[in-house]
């Protein structure tokens, strides 16, 4: 298989598992599990990220900003990739709320918030909005939670802001990374994950992210995803950014 | 006569297209761009983690710039004004200075001056 990562069970192969669980092997054979479900809701163009992009003097492509990240998490082979991601966003810069939530707990109450009937185990993973709503319940983001409309108001938010919950399609080329520190869209789509995306490089021209499958994963547990892979993404509707901004 | 005239009209054939090829490569010479990053000079922007406020300044040649994107998350760099290592672990920004910055007009050069080196900020 393309990329050195290899599904195993519970799923055959891609996602069309009656469950939703999607494990996969990194190519030290660690296994990890996926579980952002990608669903769609109109209401979230009423939360624009653009509107909280702060100023930029000159071009924002050539700027690096990089946020302390916090302690990186592994979630092993559960599902739980939204409640991980929610919770490095709130150990991150500028937040840094230690230890901050438990990651698990967001999850199974995400689970209980989202638009797929069921929880585990007849229904695993869950999604970025129920993430979301599930940090405002247990008081964790008192504000409102905003939606990146594209790649460039994305870049724009790190850029001035802070970090960004990504719930993006998987593929098997990005089970790992290549010398570079990148992962590549390349073979089929295998399910969907969440990650924090921390910074962006102008050197790279990618965002830097951080995973959830411990420090022995990838680049220390963290990874570069393009910036024009994450518009490729955005275009087939195969990635969502959350972030959450303070009520003026 | 008529040997003359076709040479004639080869040579004046040839000359004609000789002169279209460089006219052609004239043309597609690429337009010079600026440099994205001016003259390899970053801005090195320290920022407070919690407010994400700017703290310290520093400039630095791309080159003396070592990050490090995994917690802890830093960077080092050789300041170019001083001479002196610096190495700080948390939330930083690197801002290319562009064209317009290098070539400042006076009061930009000045505003600029004062970030840098003028702030009790800019330096530990």
């Amino acid at each position: 298989m393309a990329g050195g990562g290899q599904l195993t069970a519970p799923v055959p192969t891609g996602i069309a598992s009656p469950n939703n669980a999607v494990v996969i092997t990194d190519p030290s054979g660690e296994a990890h599990g996926l579980g952002h479900v990608h669903t769609y809701d109109a209401g979230d163009f009423q939360y624009p990220m653009s509107a909280h992009i702060g100023e930029i003097d000159g071009d924002p492509m050539t700027q690096t900003q990089v946020y302390s990240l916090g302690p990186i998490l592994n979630q092993h082979q559960t599902q739980s990739c939204v409640g991980h991601g929610w919770t490095l966003f709130l150990t991150s810069a500028p937040r840094v709320t230690r230890p901050g939530p438990d990651p698990y707990r967001i999850y199974h109450e995400a689970q209980q918030l989202d638009d797929t009937p069921g929880e585990e185990p007849t229904y695993y993973g869950t999604s970025v909005r129920a993430g979301a709503k599930a940090m405002q319940n247990d008081g964790w983001i008192a504000g409102d939670y905003v939606w990146a409309e594209d790649v460039r108001v994305l870049w724009k938010f790190v850029l001035t802001r802070g970090p960004v919950v990504l719930g993006a399609d998987w593929y098997e080329g990005m089970n790992r990374v290549d010398r570079n520190g990148f992962v590549n869209i390349s073979g089929g789509r295998i399910g969907g994950h969440c990650f924090l995306c921390y910074g962006v490089s102008a050197d790279d021209r990618a965002f830097l992210c951080a995973n959830s499958w411990g420090t022995d994963w990838g680049r220390g547990g963290t990874f570069l995803l393009r910036y024009d892979d994450a518009r490729q993404l955005f275009f087939q509707q195969g990635l969502v950014a959350c972030s959450a901004v303070e009520n003026a | 006569m008529k040997l003359k005239n076709l040479l004639m009209r080869r040579a004046f054939l040839f000359f004609a297209v000789i002169s279209f090829f460089c006219a052609s490569c004239a043309q597609q010479q690429p337009t010079p761009t600026p440099p994205v990053s001016g003259t390899g000079l970053k801005r090195i922007v320290q920022l407070d983690i919690n407010t994400n406020q700017p703290i310290h300044y520093w400039n630095a040649r791309a080159e003396t710039i070592h990050q490090h994107v995994t917690p802890p998350v830093g960077i080092a760099f050789t300041d170019a004004d001083t001479g002196e290592n610096v190495q700080f672990n948390g939330t930083y920004k690197i801002e290319s200075y562009q064209k317009a910055k290098v070539n400042a007009t006076p009061n930009e050069s000045t505003s600029q001056n004062a970030e840098t080196h003028g702030s009790p900020a800019s330096r530990y």
